[in-house]
């Protein structure tokens, strides 16, 4: 080989408690590529990127950085070394000026004698700017800038450092057609300098626009690194999704019932709209789509974390105004979210306690919690869901991530919801708990319960769904029933490759 | 290894055993202390004048352990119980009956306490702030209402929750107990209690959970007003006046006790009774000084180290606990 690798692991393994982050990856980037990482949400790329930046340490395995053993402590150690990434989510100072922010933490090099120039810096990012054909006034306020403008600043920021290495997290996400132009143009620009790109991008187009390799990872295992130019659209999307149905998913037929929940045209500003679709009893509807698509916000919508602001939920035919989570549990709604720390557990409670957290006002008499009804109820929830648990008065910290995840469930069970909307629920899940976990959902929709399950995970949504709905920028742009529903629809439609397979494509598109 | 891993967790244990029982520790000390040193402290009178003494603070201190579990702060408490002391001290004057100098007292704390969480939650500001700001309103109103100067003759009913006794105990402390009780038995058992600690352990699951986090808050600176006012009837009563300038450091010996008393900064749990040996603590710290004569500018410099050793004691079990979980 004559091209010379600039990064290399190898064997790299990653543990998240219990869940196995990255299985021994090896991984090489050579002088001047453009490497794309593709693979869907919880692959493993971003913990690979962030053991590259020093914010994960691998738990085995070896890097080299120019041939030279390389363990970066942290972000900043990593930037000295050469790496920079454009983060996803911005990081900019909205309060001070673009070229400050370009060149943060690094006034000394504008200053004299302790004084610092900001005219100095102002020039400097427009030296930078003309050089790469960013158009952003470097004295203006990034309060004042739009979103795409913004991202350009964090792009001209990650590229100021001259690193050798520049990491890119789905830089398109909030760019429009012109400047995702110009970050192109940089790309090039800084390849033919010898800089090493590693792009990640939701958007497969992108990859054989502006890759000269892709990687694939899938289930934290890479699956293959390809030169872009020997590889079809077709075989990157079945790299990406392609894994073996197995038995994970027991999918049990059970008698389809009477619409449960039916919801029309629900809408909320500048997150989703026209939103329309109906469940029935015994019945598992899957929503499909990437994350930030809005299936989250859609949910939080029905559940009233973020009350919806036009159309219309019914239950069993009457309908409900749910302004607020209380509300919706009283009309029959119950959610799992998503971040189960943000979100779900309390940290400081016992599992009793988080369990009965969304119901316990149900049983009290004056008042007081009737206390042996709730140990009753949490004990025989704790058995039903099998939490594996030395009782219910153990703090909930020392369960595994998959058994608090029971708890969730257990305490939107508790409220004896008609319809449960899973969101995400296997994340950060171990397989053993995930089977369980699916396999008392089989049970609760043949008891006549309506579920709906959000996951970024297809195979999983796939196999357990009846029905699945993808959603895109806010919209529903596909429906699918399990028996004829292909991976590679789903997959075109999550990413909207208007030219993939589907007739079915342009008609539910828009 | 299993060995080494276990050992390490039996000694997390037992620390966290002198974390959670320190407030019973710190007064099992003090207390041997003194009884070894002096031989005025294990006398009738000196256990009842204590009892008195914290009887005060820990009434206050059952509506502020409340509050801090509920990952909320209230700097105003001193200065609120002071203005209304002057406001009972004015109702006394103009000779209203017992019964509704009282219940004004509580209204006017159950108001200002609703207002201080209200304003926290309407304009999202930090409880930290609006208290700050409103201590000093407090401040200017009970001078504008007082001159400045203490009122005296106030009405006997007050007098009596301040000095009087049922039987052979002070009422102040037998309404302590009462509070207490009381205290004791909204946070553990009702309905109430338990959404207190769900919004200070995690705000937002307790929403997403269906808990009404914005009227819980409410409710719970309404309980600590209400408390903040039976606190200033019986300081008042107790010295037979009302100040201006009682319950100016009240706040600071307030949240020492509650956190000593095993409540953390942070909230998400918390005990009524350990406040109340919290208290304990900081007036076994006066009272101790006192009969060493200690000077009282040496007892406001022993009181502050005992706070930041509180503090940091609560940093430092949070700090373990979060260990325990990472392992986990």
């Amino acid at each position: 080989m004559t091209i010379l690798k600039i990064l290399e692991a190898k064997n790299i393994d990653k543990h998240f408690y219990s869940t196995h982050a990255l299985k021994n990856v090896d991984f090489d980037l050579a002088k001047g590529e453009v490497l794309a990482v593709a693979g869907e949400n919880g692959a493993g790329k971003s913990t690979l990127m962030n053991i590259f930046l020093g914010i994960y340490k691998a738990d085995d395995g070896e890097m080299f950085l120019d041939g030279a053993p390389f363990h970066p402590k942290d972000p900043h150690d990593a930037l000295e070394k050469g790496i920079s990434m454009i983060h996803q989510e911005l990081r900019l100072v909205p309060s001070m000026t673009v070229a400050d922010n370009v060149w943060i933490g690094r006034v000394k090099k504008f200053s004299s004698g302790g004084i610092y120039f900001p005219e100095r810096c102002v020039a400097a990012t427009q030296v930078l700017f003309d050089e790469y054909g960013i158009d952003v006034n470097p004295k203006e306020t990034v309060n004042n800038l739009s979103v795409a403008q913004m991202q350009m600043v964090e792009i001209a920021r990650a590229i100021s450092y001259q690193s050798k290495i520049v990491i890119m997290d789905e830089p398109t996400s909030a760019l429009s057609d012109k400047e995702v132009t110009v970050l192109y143009k940089i790309t090039k620009q800084l390849t033919a300098a010898g800089t090493a790109i590693v792009f990640i991008s939701h958007k497969l187009e992108e990859v054989f626009e502006i890759a000269d390799r892709v990687t694939i990872f899938r289930d934290g295992e890479k699956i293959q690194t390809k030169v872009v130019k020997e590889l079809t659209m077709d075989q990157l999307i079945s790299g990406i999704a392609g894994r073996e149905m197995d038995n994970l998913y027991p999918k049990e037929h059970v008698p389809i019932g009477e619409v449960v929940m039916d919801v029309e045209c629900i809408g909320k500003k500048g997150m989703f709209d026209n939103i329309s679709f109906k469940v029935r009893a015994g019945e598992v509807l899957g929503f499909c789509g990437l994350v930030g698509a809005g299936r989250t916000e859609i949910m939080n919508g029905i559940y009233g974390i973020d009350p919806i602001d036009s159309g219309e939920i019914r239950i069993n035919g009457k309908k409900v105004n749910n302004r607020s989570p209380r509300q919706a549990l009283d009309n029959g709604i119950a959610m799992v979210t998503e971040d189960r720390l943000r979100q779900g557990v309390i940290t400081k409670m016992n599992v009793k306690m988080n369990m009965t957290l969304a119901y316990y006002y149900k049983i009290c008499k004056a008042t007081v919690i009737d206390r042996k009804q709730e140990n009753h109820d949490a004990q025989a929830m704790t058995q039903t869901m099998r939490v594996k648990t030395a009782g219910i008065h153990m703090p909930i910290w020392s369960l595994s991530g998959g058994n608090q995840q029971k708890v969730m469930v257990g305490r939107a069970l508790l409220t004896k919801p008609k319809v449960l909307i899973l969101d995400e629920p296997t994340r950060g899940v171990d397989v053993g708990a995930k089977s369980e976990i699916y396999q008392y959902c089989n049970q609760l929709a043949a008891e006549g319960m309506a579920i709906i399950l959000i996951s970024s995970d297809l195979p999983e949504v796939m196999g357990m769904s009846d029905r699945l709905l993808v959603i895109r920028e806010g919209a529903i742009v596909g429906e699918h029933d399990r028996d004829t529903v292909k991976p590679e629809e789903i997959m075109a439609e999550m990413f909207a490759l208007a030219n993939h397979s589907g007739k079915e494509m342009k008609e539910d598109q828009l | 290894m299993e060995a080494t891993v276990s050992k390490k967790r039996s000694k997390d244990d037992i620390i966290i055993f002198f974390l959670q029982n320190r407030s019973l520790l710190l007064v099992g000390l003090f207390s041997t202390l003194l009884s070894l040193t002096t031989n005025t402290f294990l006398t009738t009178n000196n256990l009842i004048s204590l009892a008195r003494q914290i009887s005060a603070n820990a009434i206050i201190g059952v509506g502020y352990t409340l509050l801090l579990a509920s990952s909320s702060v209230d700097l105003s408490a001193g200065y609120m119980m002071c203005m209304i002391g002057i406001v009972a001290g004015l109702l006394s004057q103009n000779g209203l009956p017992f019964i509704v100098i009282l219940f004004v007292c509580i209204l006017v704390g159950a108001l200002c306490g609703a207002w201080n969480a209200f304003a926290a939650n309407r304009f999202k500001l930090p409880p930290f702030l609006v208290t700050l700001a409103m201590q000093q309103i407090y401040r200017g109103a009970l001078m504008l209402m007082s001159n400045g100067s203490p009122i005296g003759n106030l009405h006997p009913g007050i007098i009596f929750m301040g000095q009087g006794y049922v039987g052979p105990v002070p009422f102040p402390v037998l309404l302590m107990v009462i509070f207490i009780i009381i205290g004791a038995v909204i946070f553990s058992r009702t309905q109430f209690g338990r959404n207190v600690i769900a919004i200070g352990g995690n705000p937002e699951a307790a929403r997403v959970s269906g808990i009404n986090v914005a009227m819980t808050r409410i409710m719970v600176s309404v309980l600590l007003g209400i408390t903040i006012a039976f606190t200033a009837l019986v300081s008042c009563g107790r010295v037979a006046s009302a100040q201006t300038t009682l319950g100016g450091d009240t706040v600071m010996d307030i949240i020492a006790a509650v956190v000593i008393g095993g409540t953390p900064m942070g909230g998400g749990s918390g005990t009524v009774v350990g406040t109340m040996f919290g208290c304990l603590v900081i007036g076994l710290i006066s009272n101790g000084l006192n009969l060493l004569r200690v000077s009282s500018f040496w007892q406001m410099v022993a009181k502050g180290v005992i706070i930041l050793v509180a503090v940091i004691l609560d940093v430092y079990s949070e700090k373990i606990y979060e260990r325990m979980r990472n392992k986990g």
